[in-house]
């Protein structure tokens, strides 16, 4: 908040409102501190009052987690027409507020957008955590690597830093490390062939035995039919029941390996993230 | 807790700050207004949780500024979707205030589609005003009121006084128009018919609906189970326990058929009534959207 407040200038009226709003930031009143700086916004005279006023209320709606609300006033702030510092500050607000509303793809976009920007501000270090954590979410691993580097390296000559930290760093991106992520078509192609294989492929072998037993059961019970001379019974109750299970087999083979899929990109970013999140700490 | 004591003292006079800074103080000597302008500020930029709290915190004296007040809280709960609490801000509008008839409009249309039609109807009844345009809506809602109530007779008799010159409800009106013949000329399927038409052919009655694909599924699952049933009959003889548990599902099947294509004929019916009370609905709010735009 210091830091906006140093990166504008702005009327007597409008520092006053911004005054009140940050008074009430602190108090952690949120809700009344996102009117007042709406407040401010209204009686602002210049387009910098405006948007430091902006940006308040999207601090104020992140502190909420109201992040949706957050991302539709910071993309109505243009980062064009201000000083450098300030658009710096809104790309970067824009980049963390779509980021926790799950849009790491839109974060990514805008730092792309505005790279030049942030590479020479004093948000650099923010604004390449955020990134690295958008691409770590985007599964976009060799960039996720590479910025996480850069991010580890530019602490370089601070106390904390050093050489092994950037190979921990590497050693999350080994190929050995990432996660191993099926196929959800592979798994459907297998049940299709074979009836609960796809579920042992996605990892769930007593998932894939039952239901192969199930589909072993209604064969045979269908040949005992045909062979008893039950020929409609077998067909239409063996066969169809064998059809029911067969089509399901398959929907189920690619649920659980979307589940898996999941299971595992949770087990192996937590440590992760908790890791750049740690370092991150010490020098933001 | 001195600290906590004296955040809490500076929380207090930073908000009574803001409450002074955010009245109106353009006119010396008259009583404070809170500002409206401020209002319609988070309304227009769709901050409506934020235009909530700011309503509530302010408290009126005078009339006119009650009737904002009131105004302004019915739409911006409008805008949230929260119909009923809506309808009764905009109730307490009173019949001195310039927001009186858009007022009126608006809580008789969200009465409408909270399904109280004749309460609408009501409300309707009761705006009187002196702009001929905005007075032509009213008669425009009145028209989507009477189609809502089935009343197509009272829809006649306000039609000639609704003209299509207007912008706002030209395209709408030719709408209302085409959706009063089309109720007048519906005929729901009966569900005796679809009942028995089952009873005689499994599916026959949802086929009679309109739903064809469950007609056949239908029928295709009685089929299936009855000829499981005989062959069982035949083979194993029809005290056997298989005959017996075919035969229970076959019934129990057939009797869900005949059942079902009842239900299917109400559920058609409702669901084709459904429908067009969404479009009446769509095309009774647009024009009062763009009118006030």
């Amino acid at each position: 908040m210091t830091c906006i407040c140093l990166c504008a200038s702005f009327t007597a009226k409008g520092q006053a409102n911004l005054h009140l709003a940050d008074s009430l930031f602190h108090t952690g009143e949120f809700s009344d501190t996102g009117l007042a700086y709406a407040y401010a916004e209204y009686q602002s005279e210049n387009g910098d009052t405006l948007v430091i006023a902006r940006i308040g209320q999207v601090k104020c709606y992140q502190q909420t987690g109201q992040y949706s609300d957050a991302c539709r006033v910071i993309d109505q702030t243009s980062p064009f027409g201000i000083t450098d510092s300030l658009a710096a500050i809104v790309i970067y607000e824009s980049m963390l507020s779509h980021y926790l509303a799950g849009e790491p793809e839109t974060s990514v976009s805008r730092y792309q957008q505005a790279r030049r920007i942030l590479e020479t501000s004093i948000l650099h270090r923010e604004s390449l955590l955020i990134l690295t954590l958008s691409y770590l979410d985007s599964q976009n691993w060799p960039l996720a690597h590479a910025t996480g580097l850069t991010l580890l390296s530019s602490t370089a000559g601070l106390p904390f830093s050093s050489s092994s930290l950037l190979s921990k760093w590497s050693a999350f991106f080994d190929p050995n490390s990432l996660p191993r992520m099926r196929n959800p078509k592979t798994a459907q192609w297998l049940s299709a062939f074979f009836p609960g294989m796809g579920q042992i492929y996605a990892g769930y072998t007593g998932s894939g035995i039952l239901n192969f037993s199930i589909h072993a059961g209604t064969l045979a019970l269908a040949a005992i039919g045909f062979i008893n001379g039950y020929y409609l019974t077998a067909w239409l109750a063996g066969l169809g029941i064998f059809q029911k299970f067969y089509y399901g087999g398959i929907r189920r083979a690619e649920e659980l390996c979307q589940i898996k899929n999941r299971q595992e990109l949770e087990k192996y970013l937590l440590p992760v993230k908790s890791f750049l999140v740690n370092q991150a700490e010490q020098f933001i | 807790m001195i600290e906590m004591y004296y955040r809490g003292l500076l929380r207090m006079l930073v908000i009574v700050v803001m409450m002074v800074l955010m009245v109106d103080r353009s006119a010396v000597g008259q009583a404070r207004q809170p500002d409206w302008g401020f209002v319609k500020f988070l309304i227009d930029k769709e901050n409506y949780n934020q235009a909530l709290l700011l309503l509530n915190k302010f408290s009126t004296t005078s009339t006119s500024s009650t009737d904002s007040l009131n105004f302004y809280l019915g739409w911006t709960l409008y805008n949230l979707q929260d119909l009923q609490r809506s309808t009764e801000a905009f109730r307490k509008v009173s019949i001195s205030s310039s927001l009186y008839i858009r007022s009126g409009l608006f809580g008789a249309w969200n009465q409408a589609y909270l399904k109280d039609v004749k309460m609408a109807d009501q409300w309707l009844s009761s705006l009187n005003g002196s702009i001929t345009d905005e007075m032509t809506l009213v008669r425009f809602e009145t028209l989507g009121i009477r189609l809502l109530e089935r009343n197509f007779s009272g829809y006649q008799k306000i039609r000639s006084a609704v003209s299509a010159t207007h912008y706002a409800w030209s395209e709408a009106l030719d709408k209302m128009d085409t959706y009063a013949n089309q109720l007048n000329t519906y005929r729901p399927k009966k569900t005796v018919v679809s009942g028995l038409l089952s009873s005689v052919i499994p599916g026959l009655g949802k086929i009679y609906t309109g739903q064809t694909g469950s007609g056949i599924s239908a029928f295709l699952m009685c089929g299936v189970l009855g000829a499981m049933t005989v062959e069982n009959g035949i083979k194993a003889g029809w005290g056997h326990w298989s005959t017996l548990v075919f035969g229970s599902l076959f019934t129990l099947f057939y009797a869900g058929n005949i059942y079902g294509s009842i239900i299917s004929a109400k559920e058609v019916r409702d669901y084709y009534n459904e429908d067009m009370d969404q479009g009446i609905l769509l095309d009774m709010h647009l024009p009062m959207r763009e009118f006030y735009r």
